[in-house]
Parts: structure tokens; sequence; C-alpha cells
């Protein structure tokens, strides 16, 4: 008897937490995905937060890539993300100061390089993006780029099937909507770490600087560092390095967002990573080679009240100096970032 | 006599156990439904996008779009309030459905209605965001990172811009261009009985509130700061008790 009841108790209990289980369970059947981690290079400081609410996964990270992709993002069909931003120039513009949008429109600025983009907290030339899932909402509703609206985007992903499918996949929803898009966007983007150049090489021993490229190294840590910061190359600082307006362009910068006159003419430091890959330089691509930018460190500075003191009196390089720093700078290609079958187009 | 404890105890714990699986009825008692109504006026009719209105300066305008974010739902009497937490609404004028919705707050009787009209900073911050918030509602700004608060759209012969347009987007959550503002309306209600409350909100005082806004000076406001600050502190003043329904 006693035993009995001990069993029937047991049963019970059993019962209890199957019921509990069954009630937990529901929404969640079925929908497993596959998590992806964001590698985090020797020596690069903590990630910023951009993923707190955006666990990044594979399934996530494949759809955001297809969506980087598709031209359908745009409201003519030609116009993908990666129509200026193209693997083999390190994610800029192959050899355009001005980008082409729709209708053979200039954009107002120059491509940069995408790189890093988990480390970043803000984005654009000005700084005015406070998120990388938002980011794709400016090209993708600018009437000089993609010139879509996000309403037409996502009624186009909820009318294909595939797309239907992987959004399921990655989010666990039978309707497409404008966050699921831009999570998957920003899950593909932060994956391409680029931290695989010479230079990263060399600092973690596995390889050597030749004495011209020691020279430029020591060369970039006493007149470029305090700007372009190592690991991430940039300080991600807003700084006016004495390039005057342009008179067609009139771009003031991060004056346009903060509408502090200080701000004038102030724009995001730039990565050098992948430097040699994603010419022209400066945020209107006036600049067509390394060499120019050195020059105008050099000589081309013009003074005004916003100019940054470390460039006001310019810097001093010589003939001998420039050439070793430009050799450095060729040591921040990462060819491997830019075969990565990973990032490329599915 | 052990075994037997041993069943209650075990029948007892799969009853809290279960209890506490199907939650949502026994915690939730002392809450009730109201409905909160928006009517969309222009000096005091409900807007009609065909008629021409006219300003405090005589400046004749048309209003073609014309919506606004409504959160943090307050309740409040002497002693207790009870809020709606992290919820918006985007009250529509060309959504008529959208003016209209359910709060669902603590029973009890209350003499003041607040609510804020912006989207809370952290929500400007914190990347992509969906339901009322999502940016296909075209209240965000996609360059310059941030929600549209309010906005109004239309045309008037005063306006300077091309097509004689009158384009107000007011937003802005950052230190100094801060148009997040907290309206307070007076008004006693019951909640468990009141059945809907009817909060006017009238075009009137966009433009002349605590600051007199000309068309002819300010026909495009679509940044923050400055003059979309005047636009808020008017705004603010726009809402009005119409009628409280009781049974």
């Amino acid at each position: 008897m006693k035993k009995l009841i001990s069993i029937l108790t047991m049963l019970l209990f059993t019962c209890g937490i199957l019921i509990v289980d069954a009630c937990k369970k529901n929404d969640t059947d079925n929908f497993t995905t596959t998590p992806l981690q964001i590698a985090i290079p020797e020596g690069f400081p903590a990630l910023a937060d951009t993923y707190k609410n955006n666990p990044i996964t594979k399934e996530g990270f494949e759809l955001g890539r297809k969506l980087f992709y598709d031209g359908r993002l745009s409201v003519d069909g030609n116009f993908p993300c990666a129509s200026c931003h193209q693997q083999f120039a390190g994610f800029a513009t192959l050899d355009h100061d001005l980008s082409h949008g729709f209708n053979n429109q200039f954009t107002t600025r120059n491509a940069p390089g995408l790189a890093n983009l988990a480390w970043y907290k803000e984005f654009h030339w000005d700084g005015g993006i406070n998120h990388l899932e938002v980011q794709p909402l400016a090209p993708i509703t600018a009437p000089n780029e993609m010139a879509e609206t996000v309403e037409n985007v996502v009624r186009k992903l909820n009318e294909d099937a595939d797309y239907k499918e992987m959004f399921r996949k990655a989010f666990n929803s039978s309707q497409v909507n404008s966050q699921q898009m831009l999570k998957a966007l920003s899950q593909f983007m932060g994956m391409m770490v680029s931290a695989n150049s010479k230079y990263d090489k060399v600092k973690k021993g596995l390889e050597t600087f030749t004495s011209a490229e020691q020279r430029g190294y020591q060369l970039f840590i006493q007149k470029c560092n305090s700007c372009h910061r190592e690991p991430l190359f940039t300080d991600q600082s807003y700084r006016n390095t004495g390039i005057p307006m342009n008179n067609v362009l009139k771009d003031a910068g991060r004056m346009g967002i903060t509408k502090k006159a200080e701000d004038s003419l102030k724009f995001k430091v730039p990565t050098l990573r992948n430097l040699f890959l994603t010419g022209p330089y400066g945020h209107d691509g006036r600049f067509f080679s390394v060499g120019a930018v050195l020059d105008h460190y050099r000589s081309g500075v013009v003074n005004g009240p916003s100019t940054d003191p470390l460039v006001r009196n310019r810097i001093r390089i010589d003939d001998f100096e420039k050439a070793d720093l430009t050799i450095f700078l060729r040591t921040l290609t990462d060819t491997s970032f830019v075969k990565d079958k990973r990032f490329s187009q599915p | 006599m052990k075994t037997r404890s041993n069943i209650t105890l075990t029948i007892l714990a799969l009853m809290a156990i279960l209890a506490s699986c199907q939650k949502d009825s026994s915690s939730e008692t002392d809450t009730a439904p109201l409905t909160i109504s928006f009517s969309l006026m222009a000096y005091g009719a409900p807007i009609d996008t065909a008629f021409q209105y006219t300003n405090f300066s005589g400046e004749k305008f048309n209003i073609s779009s014309f919506k606004f974010y409504v959160t943090g739902i307050e309740f409040a009497n002497a002693t207790t309030s009870a809020s709606e937490k992290s919820i918006y609404h985007l009250v529509d004028l060309a959504q008529p459905a959208s003016r209209q919705f359910n709060v669902n707050l603590k029973t009890g009787i209350y003499d003041k209605i607040n609510f804020i009209i912006g989207v809370d900073s952290s929500r400007n911050v914190s990347g992509a965001q969906t339901g009322a918030l999502d940016p296909t509602n075209g209240m965000f700004w996609t360059w310059n990172t941030g929600y549209i608060f309010a906005k109004l759209e239309g045309r008037s012969p005063a306006s300077p811009a091309p097509f004689q347009k009158l384009t107000h987007h007011i937003g802005g959550f950052r230190t100094g261009e801060n148009a997040i503002r907290k309206v307070s309306l007076a008004i006693p209600f019951e909640v468990g009985r009141t059945k809907e409350l009817v909060i006017n909100a009238d075009v009137q005082k966009w433009f002349d509130g605590p600051h007199r806004i000309s068309i002819v000076s300010n026909a495009s406001v679509m940044s923050p700061g400055g003059v979309a600050l005047r636009i808020a502190d008017n705004y603010a003043g726009m809402f009005s008790i119409n009628k409280v329904v009781n049974p």
C-alpha cells in the first residue's frame, strides 16, 4: 500500500511537471536558430551595445546577406546596398568620389568602406545615425540613392516566398516587418570583421615588418595615431581637417546634425583599414590617392575657426617619410576579408 | 499518515503550479478597460481636409496630414496613480481607427489624465523598433536618427516653400532639443464604470499658443531644436476634454 501511494505521488508529480512544461512551450515549437558570435580580435576594444536586443544567428546573418545584395531594396531594382559597398573595394565604391544612385544621380558623399561596424557607435560622415540597425533606412529612402520607401521594401519581401521562409527561420515570424529586416542587415554587417592584414599578423607576432614598414609605423604612431587610433584606426571623433567647403555640395558635416557652429566642416575620422582598396578619400572623395591625402596634411590644410589644432600647423612629413608612411599604410590591407565567401553575394 | 500528507502536499503543489501557469485571470481582476478617443479638430470643428482655415495672423492653410505619438498614459488622483508603461499610440488623421484605443489600468476614481506627446529618448537610440514605432509609419528621421513626435502637413498661400507646402515635423530628444511634452487634463472619471474619455486636439493651438508661429516665416520645420521646441510648447496645449462617457 505504502509503495502504491508513493508511486501515485510520483505519478502525480511527473504529471504536474509535464503539464507545466506543456504550458511553457507553444510558440517556441519548431523554432531553433544557430547562434553566431562576433570573434573579437586580439587587442580590439569591447563591442558597442549593438547586439543587446539582436542576438546574431546563422539564419539572421544569411538573411542579412541576401538583403544586402538584393536590388529590390531600391525603387527600380538596380541599387542594392552592394552597389555602393563593393566587397572587392573593401565595401566602398571603387574609383568613385561620389557614388551613383537612382536615376543617374550622384550621392553627396563618398561611400565609406564597411568593416568592424560592430565597434562603431555612430554612422555616416556626420554621425547623424546612432545605431547600426537604423543606418540602412537612410540609403534606402534617400531619393538620390535607393529612392524606395521602407513600406514598399517590406511589401516586396512579404510577396516573396523564399524571404518569408528565411524570416520565419531567423525570427519565427509569419509576417515580415521592417524591424526584422533591419536586424538581419545589422547581423550581416556586424559580422564583417577585418583584422587579418599584415599589420595584424605583425601584432600577433606571426610576421615582421620590413624596415620601411617599421619606419612608416613609427611615423604613423607619431603623426597620425591620435586620430586614426589603433586598432580600429579611428577614434570615432569628428574633426575639421582643413578641407575647405565644396561650393557645389555645401556640406557643413557634423554641424548639420548638432547645429553648433563649432562643428562646422567636421567629419568623422575614417578608419584606415583597407585604405588602399577604399579610395578615393575624404568625405566628398576629393583625394584620388593616398599620396594626395598626405600632401593635403603637408601643405593643403586651410585653416578656419573649427580647424583641428592637430593639423592647424600642418603635419611635417618629408618625402622620405611620406614614402615610408605609404608603405606602412599598405600593410592595413586585409586581402582575406575582401575574398571572404561569407560576405560575398550568395 | 506521512504518505497521505505527501499526497496532499503534492496535490497542493500541483494546484499552485497550475494556477501560476494560467496567470492572466487572478492578478488582473483589479484593472478595467477604458476607451481613450481623440477628436482631431481645427478651430472648434472636426478637421475637414477640404476646408481652408485661417490662423491668428490671417494666413490661410489647409491640412492634409496630422498625427502624433501618445505615450505614458497615466490616471491620477490625490493619493495614487496608474500608468501604461512603454506603450505607444500613433494618433493619425488618416487612420480613423488609430484615434481610439483601449487602456487597461487599475480600477478606481481618478481626477486627472496625464500623457506624453513624444517618444522616450531610449527608443530613439536603441535601434529598429516595431508596432506604432515602425519607421514605415513615416514618423522617423532616417538621416538624423530620431522620431518625429508630431506632424502637421498641408498647403498655404502664405508658404514660400515649393508648392506652397506647409511641413511641420516636430521631434527631438537630445539635451537642448527635447521636444517631449507632458499633458495633464483635469477630469473626474472612474475606471470600471466610465466607458470612454474623449479628448480634443485642436490645430488652432499649434500656431497660436504660448508662441505665435506664422506660416510665412515657418513654412518648413523639419529638424529638432529652435522653432520645433516652440511648436511643441504650443501643441502641448492643444488638448482638452471633450466629454466623459459614463453608463
